[in-house]
């Protein structure tokens, strides 16, 4: 959008030194993580996580990688569970977004308003829980890690907004050329939501990547346990085994301090590493302007 | 537009079948757990299962070698299953059980057992907190043990006094076995966990007494710039016997307090009233401002790993606690010796039952070789052992009667489920002083009157959550001395009234007549 | 199971091209000829359709534990009913309307604030020409989503810790009197808003920049025809076609006001009470009523109230706020 020549002068200034300032602000916790993640445990517990330690160690990043030997596995189910998970999602919430959008589904308000109930009300994990076990059998199944969480109705919101903000005269065009909705919406619509899909692929993305909860209940079989799962195990064990003053909970014979605060932080860096490169990709659909206009065309 | 209406149909029902694909391969995979219960592999150990004798024979002789599973807290230990196959094989041919392990994150474990066991999931036994004794109770997850006990509890009655087992009683039945009774028990969480060597080197005398224990303080405070005196957000709770005879009714919320009089009555009081507390969080708002307890106190991470690091020298820690830290403690830093030292009050009384219970599911179709199993880590040293250590020779060597791990290899299960004195080892660095303070901790103490006594909860389950709430707000400000008590004491007096204490104790001092008056 | 995001999109309103619908050419209207006339699109939303019906609403039957002595025996339907009697421990608690005020306060900063500076981020966002240091701010931005709220407990205590905390450090080096932060309770709330917004603006960000990249140029570029400076595009242009996206987000936070976001606060305040007066939420109170040294306190069926209560009061708030905006412009609206 070229509209430079009408700004005022300061303008681009003050934009760049404000977006500095809110990136490094958002940039320095994070390097303090990634620096931390490779202090020593007993550093960070008598002087704090600091910008640039005294000593490097890779005792957390050991201590992770030690712990199962199943960690590239997991890598494996994770990246499998999320581009399986992510396609599948995007086609389903668009699919249905699209549905609630066009004004002549006279069900549409009905429709959005049957999604929205099941974010305001959820009947509690068991019921959820019998459910996907008892009855779906999906105890241990891949399909347990993406099925539970297919859709989320907040993005059937963010796509039904987009898709609405179409021109109707775009989809009535492609039905007078005689295609079906499904075409319209495959070879018309979707091309020019670039951006909502990249925003949806991105949080699906997201939100398959990070998630462990359904590990956590589903899944016992090392073959299939995701990523995150793995890594909030040895937290947990971690946490308790730390926090514990009581005799409920005695260390284990271990001779280092175990390394609770810098594998916190090293998961974390685990975590964000492979999202920071796939990121790049998507970014440019948040870049590019279109023209709806010469799409019409 | 037929074209278009067919490609739409083909999409639409490539999805369904997706999905439907989804379910039938989700369902297939779950059969194959849920109904192999003999059958199947241990989860994430099948290479072991061609080691074992046990698991190679499961399929074809289904009466002989009976699986038992459970869900234990935590994460696996490292180097697991050679030693699981180790026991599988030895319980085959003693008493022919397999044991299969699932394993839930601490902070979910609770929430796993319920689930599992709504759902109808193979979960013959679990562990947990005594004190869960009553919820599982309610939520019916628990089975009583007194048949299968009877004929298979030998083992376990030999090495855990049996007078703890009343505690685990609930209208009469046995609902579970107090697993760790055999340990110090007397007023075990009012104890710290110090730098012995810290004591020697200042030439201080043992802080045995709050007068000694605040040299100890002091003398750190000048001396060791570097390291808070002490770490605690319940210094308070520490110390209180030594004020009064006061102490907290289990089971309550923490809303009620109880003393034994000399004539073996009991008293009960709100908790506000307790006169050990009160002079108690005194003392540590003394100390506290004395510079003696951190400032952040209440926003400080983990204390236990400030201890080991050698940022403070004194924390909570019940008996026992110096002997499993001191390997990490002494890899910290050389020459620190761990101790525990309690604070009894005049009288020591024993009303805990070791804090650790072994449950069977209300499930569980296999009560007998669950009790069985239970027996069988009691048996022998040998037993007890290889449970808890591992194999002799491969993760752990006897040096001078003092266990010495051989690798990180393998981490043995921690010493929650069956912590015995009778068989337990103590790490290298251990003195026989501290084994032998440990052993001689209940001498001298009576049984309490209230042993045995589970407060019932069904009357003022409200209440109960209500002061709960009101408890876990302010204790930790009282005990830490963070705030002036006296400016604290009536805003919590008046929410802990609110909040239906009364009725608590009414209906406790009624179930505690009734209680005494059945002896 | 669903993330909470608090950012929104939309696509630009399209005020401008909108037609009145043709009135479908003699066809018969109704509810059946509807799904009739256009099954394939329904066809189209059925898997979606399905899976709420499957994950959502089937398990949706167990609120009813909400009002029943549940154990896990007699289950969902076998366990017995006993009323209102789970919900009493917090509606009798004396902190009822403490807490409420908390999560209700707490979360109109977080929508309000929230949603300023991830629209204000996405408005300067779009201003960049710089291809590179877009990719680049936008990524750093995106950090702190990654970072748990066990970390950033931990960072807050780094910074606003009395002795050795940042913040103090900073006051004492300009001359003034350090601030107990942790013992006095009326900093939290700013506290927590900004950590909020710290956490969100960069996801947030990315899907109204996602909204305004897909307003048309075409209206830009007339607009600058005519003479427009920046900011009128900005009033004119910009802002009037993101505001569905921005309404809809809103909304959607409106809903879930009654629930606190309990893995913030809870890793913040931790357990410190002289905090509780602002920063206490339903959800921090309801999981200390049953946190501790058991004994049966805490039922399942009062866990389950709790959260019944907090979907009721949040379901009565949206039916309210949808009708209302409803009213102002259709198009705003949730439903």
């Amino acid at each position: 959008m070229n509209t430079h020549k009408y700004e005022h002068p300061l303008f681009p200034v003050v934009n760049y030194m404000l977006l500095t300032l809110f990136a490094a602000l958002a940039l320095i916790p994070f390097l303090i993580v990634l620096s931390g993640s490779f202090m020593d445990e007993k550093e960070i517990i008598l002087h704090g996580i600091r910008l640039i330690p005294e000593h490097y160690t890779f005792n957390a990043y050991q201590y992770i990688f030690q712990q199962n030997t199943g960690l590239f596995r997991s890598y494996g189910v994770t990246i499998f569970v999320t581009v399986v998970g992510t396609a599948v999602s995007v086609l389903v919430t668009g699919a249905l977004s699209y549905v609630i959008s066009v004004k002549q589904v006279k069900l549409r308000d009905a429709l959005s308003f049957f999604v929205y109930f099941t974010m305001l009300f959820n009947g509690g994990m068991i019921p959820w829980y019998i459910l996907c076990v008892k009855y779906l059998q999906m105890k241990n199944s891949i399909w347990a890690l993406i099925l539970p969480m297919l859709v989320n109705p907040f993005y059937i919101f963010l796509m039904r907004s987009y898709f609405k903000g179409i021109p109707e005269a775009l989809r009535e065009s492609g039905i007078i050329d005689g295609a079906g909705e499904m075409r319209v919406f495959l070879r018309i619509i979707l091309p020019i939501s670039a951006p909502i899909l990249a925003t949806i692929s991105l949080f699906y993305m997201l939100a398959y990547w990070n998630d462990f909860y359904l590990a956590l209940f589903f899944v016992d079989k090392a073959e299939l346990i995701p990523l995150q799962y793995h890594l909030y195990r040895i937290l947990s064990t971690l946490n308790y085994i730390a926090s514990a003053t009581t005799g409920e909970g005695s260390a284990v014979a271990q001779n280092i301090i175990l390394p609770s605060e810098s594998v916190r932080l090293a998961t974390t860096i685990l975590t964000i590493g492979p999202i920071i490169f796939v990121y790049p990709f998507i970014q440019k659909h948040f870049i590019k302007g279109i023209t709806i206009g010469a799409v019409k065309g | 537009m037929a074209k278009s209406k067919a490609s739409m149909r083909w999409l639409t029902l490539a999805i369904a079948i997706l999905m439907v694909m989804g379910l039938l391969i989700g369902c297939s995979k779950g059969n194959n757990e849920s109904a192999g219960n003999e059958a199947s592999a241990p989860p994430a150990s099948s290479a072991s299962s061609k080691e074992t004798t046990a698991g190679s024979s499961t399929p074809e002789q289904p009466q002989e070698i009976v699986t038992i599973k459970s869900i234990y807290p935590g994460d696996k230990p490292k180097g697991l299953d050679p030693v699981l196959a180790k026991i599988n094989e030895k319980l085959a041919a003693d008493i022919g059980v397999k044991l299969e392990l699932s394993w839930a994150p601490w902070d979910q474990y609770n929430n796993k057992i319920v689930l599992s066991v709504a759902a109808g999931e193979d979960v013959d036994f679990i562990w947990s907190g005594s004190s869960s004794l009553s919820q599982f109770a309610a939520q019916k997850i628990i089975a009583p043990l007194d048949e299968a006990m009877a004929k298979y509890g030998k083992p376990i009655y030999d090495n855990i006094d049996g007078k703890l087992f009343d505690t685990m009683k609930l209208d009469g039945k046995l609902m579970g076995i107090p697993s760790t009774g055999n340990s110090p028990l007397a007023d075990v969480y009012h104890s710290i966990l110090y730098r012995e060597d810290l004591r020697l080197k200042y030439n201080l005398p043992r802080p045995d007494s709050v007068d000694n224990l605040e040299a100890y303080l002091k003398a750190i405070k000048t001396n060791e710039k570097e390291m808070d005196p002490i770490t605690s957000n319940s210094a308070a709770y520490i110390i209180m016997k030594k004020f009064g005879p006061e102490d907290f009714l289990g089971g309550t919320g923490s809303s009620v307090g109880y003393k034994i009089n000399d004539d073996r009555s009991v008293t009960l009081m709100p908790v506000q009233e307790m006169t050990s507390l009160n002079e108690a969080n005194k003392k540590a708002r003394e100390w506290f401002q004395a510079g003696y307890i951190p400032k952040d106190i209440l926003n400080i991470g983990d204390v236990t790993s400030r201890l080991l690091a050698g940022a403070t020298a004194m924390t909570n820690g019940a008996a026992l606690t110096a002997s499993e830290q001191q390997g990490t403690m002494s890899a910290n830093v050389p020459g620190a010796i761990l101790d525990n030292q309690p604070f009894f009050g005049d009288k020591k009384y024993i009303a805990s039952n070791g804090g650790n219970a072994l449950f069977l599911t209300s499930v569980s179709k296999h009560a007998d070789k669950v009790v069985q199993f239970w027996s069988w880590v009691f048996s022998s040293q040998e037993n007890f052992d290889l449970y808890n250590y591992g194999i002799e020779g491969v993760n752990y060597e006897l040096k001078d009667n003092r266990v010495a791990f051989l690798d990180d290899g393998y981490t043995a299960f921690p010493g929650w489920m069956f912590k015995n004195m009778n068989f337990l080892r103590f790490p290298a660095g251990i003195s026989d002083e501290y084994i032998d303070s440990m052993k001689k901790w209940d001498e001298g103490a009576e049984i309490s009157p209230l042993m045995g006594f589970t407060f019932n909860p069904e009357n003022v389950k409200t209440e109960l959550a209500q002061v709960n709430s009101v408890w876990n707000a302010y204790s930790k400000t009282l005990e830490s001395g963070i705030v002036d008590p006296q400016q604290i004491m009536p805003e919590f007096i008046d929410k802990m009234k609110a909040a239906g204490q009364d009725k608590i104790l009414q209906d406790a001092q009624k179930q505690i007549d009734a209680f005494l008056a059945a002896k | 199971m669903h993330t909470e995001v608090t950012s929104s999109t939309a696509g630009p309103d399209r005020k401008v091209h909108h037609r009145n619908r043709v009135a479908a050419k003699g066809r018969p209207s109704g509810t059946i000829a509807d799904l009739f006339k256009n099954r394939s699109l329904y066809l189209m939303g059925l898997p979606g359709v399905l899976y709420f019906m499957i994950f959502s609403y089937l398990p949706m039957v167990g609120i009813v534990i909400a009002f029943k002595d549940y154990n896990v025996i007699d289950g969902i339907f076998g366990s017995k009913f006993i009323g209102f009697n789970n919900f009493e421990f917090l509606i009798k608690s004396r902190d009822i309307y403490r807490i409420t005020f908390n999560t209700l306060f707490l979360n109109a900063l977080f929508i309000l604030f929230g949603t300023l500076f991830q629209v204000g981020i996405a408005l300067l966002l779009n201003e960049v020409y710089a291809k590179w240091f877009k990719k680049i701010a936008q990524s750093a931005l995106l950090l702190p989503f990654f970072i748990s709220w066990v970390v950033v407990g931990v960072f807050v205590y780094y910074i606003f810790a009395t002795d050795t905390g940042l913040m103090n450090g900073i006051l004492t080096g300009i001359g003034l009197h350090p601030i107990d932060w942790y013992t006095h309770s009326q900093y939290w709330p700013t506290i927590l808003t900004i950590t909020y917004i710290w956490k969100w603006a960069g996801y947030g960000s990315i899907i109204y920049l996602a909204a305004i990249v897909g307003i048309d140029q075409q209206m830009y570029e007339s607009a600058l025809i005519d003479g427009c400076s920046k900011w009128q595009l900005i009033r004119y242009i910009t802002l009037p076609s993101i505001m569905p996206t921005i309404m809809i987000l809103t909304l959607l936070a409106i809903g879930r006001i009654f629930y606190g976001d309990f893995g913030m606060i809870f890793n913040i305040v931790k357990n410190n009470v002289i905090l509780f007066g602002t920063t206490d939420v339903i959800d921090t109170y309801v999981y200390r009523s049953f946190q501790g040294s058991g004994g049966g306190i805490g039922s399942i069926g009062m866990g389950s109230a709790a959260g019944a209560l907090q979907s009721f009061l949040g379901f009565i708030t949206i039916l309210i706020a949808n009708a209302a905006v409803r009213k102002y412009n259709q198009d705003y609206a949730l439903y």
